[in-house]
């Protein structure tokens, strides 16, 4: 039989905010348990949630950079459920009226471009973490994450291949690191992916029945994640039996799913509005200014790169996987007017730093124009790319000034043709069997005496004009 | 409205609880008795009104996005029933196995 995966995405972003969105506790990864708490967040009798005004503008960021339309009335709903991640039994989040709607993200496949529908973008709070203890029957709850604000994107069921969906991932990953509206580090739970996965027959249009999938840790085990349970799936219909509607946990180590529970839908949840938070009113005037505000999103970036500066299209990738990087770049480009010159610097040598250091890109501080006197004073043949690498390094580690650091350090190039001519004279006297081979016609003998007189002037001669002066030398 | 034994058993499974014979048959009684209470709604016309969405006539009501830290977190953690550390103990939840 010719089957087909079919799957969809939520996808649930921690926003980058100072504090929670109900109440003003600090919102931040990694504190002692329980400390980061309040009677709004721990759900107490008679405490009340004000939003976070930044959650707003985060959501609407978000949802204008991923074309959905923006409600102008949106408002909160509880989810109940029986669970000890949050201590008041329900969640706030947005079912009747989401904030963003019908959305979409172009993705790049092997066989062109494919837009990806986006069905809603709503906000929500986050629940706390638990600890399922290994050996005893109880579980440790953390309500340190309870209230951290959280946008949930939710996709249409549109992927029919796991490259797909982590073609989304890193492009949505993107856009929000842009937006600057999450730092969406997986490892922390800052971005958390859950998959939903249905079959059907080749053609039919058909959807099937999803199981969601949870505790998918990175790019690459959403799309293995994918392939096995579509397999599942497959394997049992042939069989005779049928897709259960159910939560599953991926264990990527194990390569494989296991039921967590049974799923239930939106009535188990008892939606109902909820009445501590009014309405929210969105004005087209407020929605224009947000989205005069907009950067420019890597996709624009990387046709732009490649259009105006004429980089091809690996290195326009290379720099817009990080705001920070685009950034350095840009500027860098702007003070030296070479942008070949700055993606050499930025994507080789300084990528290489960045890498032996484990600096991350949003960490990296390295002053632009200092890299533009760098790329100058190599344009110019004042220093050779040798050099150049040993002054990279003194700008990434020490912030050091490139010319002044050259000065001192006199690495400059000799470019005294009488300095140069001595030096080569020298090296024949000291080398007159490789001039007596050149001069028998052995031309290997030439770049030797090339070699030799580099290393006399320490690397600081112009190759160029030291050939034309030992040929000059060599003939008398 | 008649709760029948698989919207009971559901009930159960969602709510984590584990009824007796006797409860069950408390709890399905009360429940229908509840369920008809409400049920009355049904007789309103509500032809013509606009839907509420929020009990409040407050629209925009936003606070600033700055930390304003809570001195008692420790009283909060006081309240709890079992504790391990700064930890609040809990009945275990899942069971990390499962069935594939």
């Amino acid at each position: 039989m010719n089957w087909e995966i079919v799957a969809g995405v939520e996808v649930h972003v921690e926003l980058s905010t100072h504090t929670k969105i109900f109440c003003g506790c600090a919102n931040a990864f990694g504190a002692e348990p329980n400390t980061l708490i309040c009677p709004v967040c721990t759900g107490m009798p008679g405490a009340l949630p004000v939003l976070n005004r930044q959650v707003v503008e985060y959501a609407l960021r978000a949802g204008l950079a991923l074309d959905c339309d923006i409600a102008r009335r949106t408002a909160f709903d509880r989810k109940n459920y029986f669970y000890p991640d949050l201590p008041k039994a329900y969640q706030i989040s947005q079912l009747h009226r989401p904030i963003c709607q019908n959305g979409g993200l172009e993705i790049e496949t092997p066989t062109g471009s494919k837009r990806i529908g986006i069905r809603q973008i709503h906000m929500e709070e986050d629940a706390g973490k638990l600890i399922h203890h290994p050996t005893q029957p109880c579980t440790l709850a953390d309500y340190n994450r309870c209230g951290v604000p959280l946008l949930e994107i939710v996709s249409r069921p549109d992927f029919t291949a796991a490259h797909e969906v982590i073609a989304y991932l890193e492009s949505l990953r993107e856009i929000l690191l842009f937006l600057g509206v999450s730092d969406c580090k997986m490892q922390e739970g800052s971005l958390r992916v859950d998959l939903n996965v249905s079959v059907r027959r080749k053609g039919s249009g058909e959807q099937g029945i999803p199981t969601e999938m949870k505790n998918i840790s990175s790019f690459q085990s959403v799309g293995r994640a994918m392939v096995w349970e579509g397999a599942r799936q497959i394997q049992l219909l042939e069989s005779g039996g049928e897709v259960l509607r159910e939560t599953r946990r991926w264990d990527d180590g194990k390569h494989q799913g296991f039921v967590l529970r049974s799923k239930g839908g939106a009535e188990d949840y008892r939606y109902l509005p909820d009445p501590d938070l009014p309405i929210l009113e969105i004005t087209q005037e407020q929605v224009e200014q947000l989205r005069s505000t907009l950067p420019e999103l890597p996709r624009n970036k990387r046709a732009r790169y490649q259009r105006e500066m004429g980089l091809s299209s690996q290195d326009a990738r290379t720099l817009t996987t990080s705001r920070e990087v685009a950034a350095l770049f840009e500027k860098t480009t702007a003070l030296c007017q070479h942008p070949q010159e700055a993606v050499n610097l930025i994507v080789g040598d300084l990528a290489r730093l960045c890498t032996e250091t484990a600096t991350l890109p949003e960490n990296l501080q390295v002053d632009a124009a200092k890299l533009a006197a760098l790329i100058a004073m190599i344009r110019s043949g004042k220093i050779n790319r040798t050099v150049g690498k040993e002054v990279l390094e003194q700008i990434f580690f020490r912030d050091a000034d490139p010319v002044v650091y050259v000065a001192q350090k006199g690495l400059a190039m000799v470019d005294d043709p009488a300095l140069m001519e001595a030096a080569v004279r020298q090296v024949m006297e000291e080398n007159p069997k490789s001039v007596a081979d050149y001069q028998s016609g052995k031309e290997k003998a030439f770049g030797y005496l090339v070699g030799q007189t580099m290393r006399s002037l320490k690397g600081k001669g112009d190759p160029a004009l030291i050939n034309g002066i030992l040929r000059e030398l060599l003939k008398g | 409205m008649k709760i029948d034994s698989a919207l009971l058993e559901g009930l159960q499974e969602r709510s984590r609880l584990r009824l007796t014979q006797e409860e069950r048959k408390d709890f399905q009684a009360g429940a229908a008795l509840l369920l008809d209470e409400i049920s009355r709604l049904s007789h309103l016309e509500p032809e013509g009104l606009a839907g509420a969405g929020s009990p409040s006539r407050c629209v925009n009501v936003l606070r600033e996005d700055a930390v304003e830290p809570f001195a008692g977190p420790d009283a909060i953690l006081a309240q709890a029933p079992d504790r391990g550390g700064r930890y609040i103990r809990v009945p275990k939840t899942v069971d990390q196995g499962g069935k594939v």
